[in-house]
């Protein structure tokens, strides 16, 4: 294998990992938004 | 009295109260099926599974609750494909990835999710998210798929989230500790290791977060726009089972053919969630022997 192939796996791989831990923040977010949203408007109302 | 008079006692007491459970389980059960049964004198299963028109009222009356089905059908659908992933990530976030002090803030959000009312998020539906999609789309009415599936959404992911929360948690730490001597990574160590280990508990989380979907009613009764039709669009108002069965069994005269069909369609309803419950239970065993991770 290639040093090129390797760093090649190796961007995969980390691209990979900041997608999945990107889409799990992202929901954990917007769970927060929903409610954060709608206790507000409760509140404010 | 001796221990073991006591012990027999107390085991005696518990299942009394677990056989009066059911029991009361059982009667309601009998009392649907009872009061739902002599629709069929008059319309046959077939017209009444797989009728296109639902108007009760009418002279001759049309009992045909298909439209009914494919509504609560597909807003549970549109509702999962929303929480599941929602609540799945999740779970992922809270039991793997968060620092402790936000794992806990978000535990306690989760836990207020699942406390709030169906009829505040019904009517946040209704004030909010409705005006919001009937002017952005230029709709008709802003009560239809869409809403209703986003808050069924909203209600569901409380579900999805804390059960599949208890199924990542119940991996063995083994496991984990195996998949890092390997060389994998954090990624790889939670999609190919923790998740499959849990997949049990998670499948039986998404399951029973459709099953909440699909028998929840306040919900649907405000924000899914309440039309007895098949939908051509996301953006259609529908009508599902339990909108129906609460919007007219107030208004149903005592024993006619309206009031049965509404006590059959409830007989509908009962066996979809039912399956729900038993699909959950069969792929919470089937996946069992994956790992020690089980529900």
């Amino acid at each position: 294998m290639t040093g090129q192939t390797v760093s090649g796996n190796m961007k995969r791989r980390y691209l990979k990992q900041h997608l999945f831990f990107g889409a799990v923040r992202l929901s954990a977010v917007i769970l927060t938004l929903a409610l954060g949203g709608i206790l507000f408007y409760i509140l404010v109302n | 009295m001796t221990r073991h008079q006591k012990e027999i006692i107390i085991k005696n007491v518990f299942l009394i109260f677990s056989l009066i459970s059911i029991f009361i389980l059982g009667l309601i059960v009998v009392f649907l099926f009872r009061e739902g049964i002599p629709l069929f004198k008059e319309v046959s299963l077939r017209d009444f599974i797989f009728g296109m028109e639902w108007y009760p009222t009418y002279s001759p009356p049309s009992y045909g609750i298909w439209p009914l089905i494919v509504g609560s059908l597909i807003v549970t659908v549109f509702s999962s494909l929303i929480a599941v992933p929602l609540g799945v990530l999740s779970a992922v976030y809270i039991s793997e990835i968060a620092p402790p002090a936000i794992k806990e803030v978000l535990k306690a959000i989760i836990e207020l999710l699942a406390g709030l009312p169906s009829v505040v998020l019904g009517f946040f539906g209704m004030v909010i998210v409705a005006p919001w999609l009937q002017a952005t789309f230029d709709l008709p009415t802003g009560l239809n798929i869409v809403n209703a599936s986003v808050i069924l959404a909203i209600m569901a992911v409380p579900t999805i989230s804390s059960i599949s929360e208890d199924a990542l948690y119940a991996v063995p730490n083994e496991f984990k500790e195996a998949s890092y001597a390997l060389g994998a990574t954090k990624f790889e160590t939670i999609a190919r290791i923790i998740i499959p280990s849990a997949l049990s508990g998670i499948s039986t989380a998404v399951i029973l977060g459709m099953a909440r979907a699909i028998g929840e009613t306040m919900v649907v009764l405000m924000v899914a726009g309440g039309a007895a039709a098949l939908p051509e669009s996301i953006f259609d108002s529908v009508r599902p089972m339990p909108a129906s069965i609460a919007a007219e069994m107030g208004e149903a005269p005592f024993r006619s053919g309206h009031y049965h069909a509404l006590f059959a369609t409830a007989i509908v309803l009962f066996l979809m969630t039912l399956a729900f419950n038993l699909i959950a239970d069969y792929i919470s065993q089937k996946f069992k022997e994956v790992g020690s991770a089980t529900l």
